[in-house]
């Protein structure tokens, strides 16, 4: 395998019941970037990530984080392996306060001192989140409850981060914050995988692209190379015929 | 009169407490409806009896034992028959806990046949003056003694670590995984925990009340009243609800009719499911 690789997905098959949603996923995040992935609705972002994640079991095929072989590990084991997942929506715990909120993303660690140390490095990259550290997370605003959910983040220093559709339902101005703060983790070394609508945002901050439709990997290099390669428009529309 | 129909509406109010606000806590964590916390709380009850019987012991004093005993076989029942059928259709999930209340029930009438049984403890009949009233010193007992399980039990969910992840589970239970925690483990213990409290329950109550196969009866299907008027996965609501039921139980029983003290309980559940489904009791501490 390739070892400038932190995650490699090999001829994953996955799905949800009966219905295969992932036909042989080829894909990998090489070290020290966010590579995104884009495509239309329904074309199996949001499971490859459920998969690779160990929310939804893979059917056939490899999932390899750092070099080790993490196929079907539950999504609990997968955090002490450096493995950590941002799902999409609002996935705070809303009846736990947001230092809970962050003290029990930091499960796996025995440590009170470091659970302490990484709490304030969370305050200190999102400030707004020690204001309200007291207050239940469910009545913060939509923006702010997913800077907890990144803050969250922190709480773990994973390997790699699997971000599903961080902007969906937030301002453009919002957006922007999050994706400042997405980059933030990066240039902390966090390497991160994220799924994206917005496929302009995507494309500002990836430094390695993978175009999925229908279950299916089209294209994955640089996002310079995309738009000579690929005819974005057409692979979107044939997503929304078939 | 008054106040001893109040001290004894306290007993059962405290009782239905620990058993209603262990099913809410199972219900609020797991997602499943426990149809077995009344045949639970009749096991833990022979459970303290033959304790009592081959040991010579004051009843009070299996209290660690028998809620010790009653947590492990709540982990073992979710471990090993309700966690398999987690995935399946709600159906089975409804039939085996309801299941499991036939096999503890006959079990019971099996082994140890339908008579009646009690235990004498150190305190008999005794009573003592308080305020100017008599209490009986069991009845106190149970009254402190649920007041106090029901105290630490809120004290652990909400200050100590695997408190916090039980609260986290129960509201989201992905995020709960993705967080590290054990999901499947956390349901055990929850399980474990509601088992524990049926436990103590049974342990408190039986110096007072009878011992036979079908005890736990009343108490499972009053046991959903306190849940319903608590409000759902509510474990404070479901501790106050316990209260308030026993006590106007007792008191419809002693000023209205004793027939129907039980009805007026189903009758609340009734009004309650139409005008107020969500509960009646503040979401604070909420766990669901």
């Amino acid at each position: 395998m390739d070892t400038n690789n932190i995650l490699e997905v090999r001829k994953l098959v996955s799905g949800y019941g009966k219905l295969e949603t992932l036909h042989g996923i080829d894909m990998s995040v090489p070290s020290g970037s966010i590579t995104t992935i884009i495509g239309p609705n329904g074309s199996g972002k949001s499971s490859l990530l459920k998969s690779i994640s160990g929310l939804i079991k893979t059917w056939e095929g490899n999932v390899v984080l750092d070099g080790k072989d993490v196929t079907n590990y539950p999504a609990n084991k997968l955090v002490y392996e450096g493995m950590t997942m941002v799902p999409q929506g609002r996935v705070v715990f809303p009846l736990l306060t947001v230092e809970e909120n962050l003290v029990i993303n930091a499960f796996s660690v025995k440590d009170k001192n470091v659970v302490q140390e990484r709490l304030q490095k969370a305050f200190d990259f999102l400030p707004i989140l020690s204001e309200r550290r007291k207050q239940f997370a469910g009545n913060l605003s939509g923006g702010e409850q997913v800077m907890l959910s990144i803050a969250k983040v922190l709480m773990q220093s994973p390997k790699l981060l699997l971000l599903d559709e961080p902007s969906l339902g937030l301002s453009p101005k919002m957006v922007d914050f999050i994706y400042d703060r997405v980059q933030a983790l990066a240039d902390n070394g966090v390497n991160i995988l994220v799924v994206e609508q917005n496929v302009r945002k995507a494309l500002s901050v990836a430094d390695h692209v993978v175009v999925l439709v229908l279950g299916d990997v089209r294209f994955e290099g640089n996002p310079q190379d995309l738009e000579s390669k690929v005819d974005l428009g057409t692979l979107f529309l044939e997503g929304r015929i078939a | 009169m008054f106040a001893s129909v109040l001290v004894s509406g306290l007993v059962l109010g405290g009782i239905y407490s620990l058993v209603g606000a262990g099913l809410n806590l199972i219900f609020g964590v797991v997602k499943i409806i426990n149809f077995a916390q009344g045949a639970l709380l009749m096991f833990g009850a022979y459970f303290s009896y033959w304790i009592v019987t081959w040991l010579g012991i004051d009843p009070y004093l299996t209290l660690p034992i028998v809620a010790v005993g009653m947590a492990l076989l709540g982990y073992l029942i979710q471990t090993t028959l309700i966690n398999p059928v987690l995935k399946q259709e709600r159906t089975s999930q409804l039939l085996i806990t309801f299941g499991i209340s036939l096999l503890i029930q006959n079990g019971a009438l099996a082994l140890w046949g339908p008579d009646i049984r009690f235990v004498q403890s150190f305190a008999g009949y005794d009573t003592f003056a308080f305020l100017g009233i008599r209490v009986g010193v069991s009845a106190a007992i149970a009254i402190l003694g649920a007041a106090i399980i029901i105290f630490l039990l809120f004290v652990f969910l909400n200050k100590s670590k695997m408190g916090t992840a039980i609260r986290a589970v129960s509201q989201q239970s992905d995020s709960a995984l993705l967080a590290g925690i054990d999901v499947k483990r956390v349901y055990a213990i929850a399980f474990a925990i509601g088992s524990a409290m049926v436990g103590v329950a049974s342990v408190l109550m039986i110096p007072i009340y009878d011992i036979y196969p079908l005890m736990g009866e009343q108490f499972g299907v009053i046991a959903f009243i306190v849940v319903v008027l608590g409000g759902l996965g509510n474990v404070q609501g479901a501790a106050i609800a316990g209260v308030f039921l026993g006590v106007t139980q007792n008191i419809f029983a002693v000023y209205v009719s004793n027939q129907l003290s039980v009805a007026i309980l189903f009758l609340i559940f009734l009004i309650t499911l139409l005008f107020r489904p969500q509960g009646i009791f503040i979401r604070k501490m909420r766990v669901s």
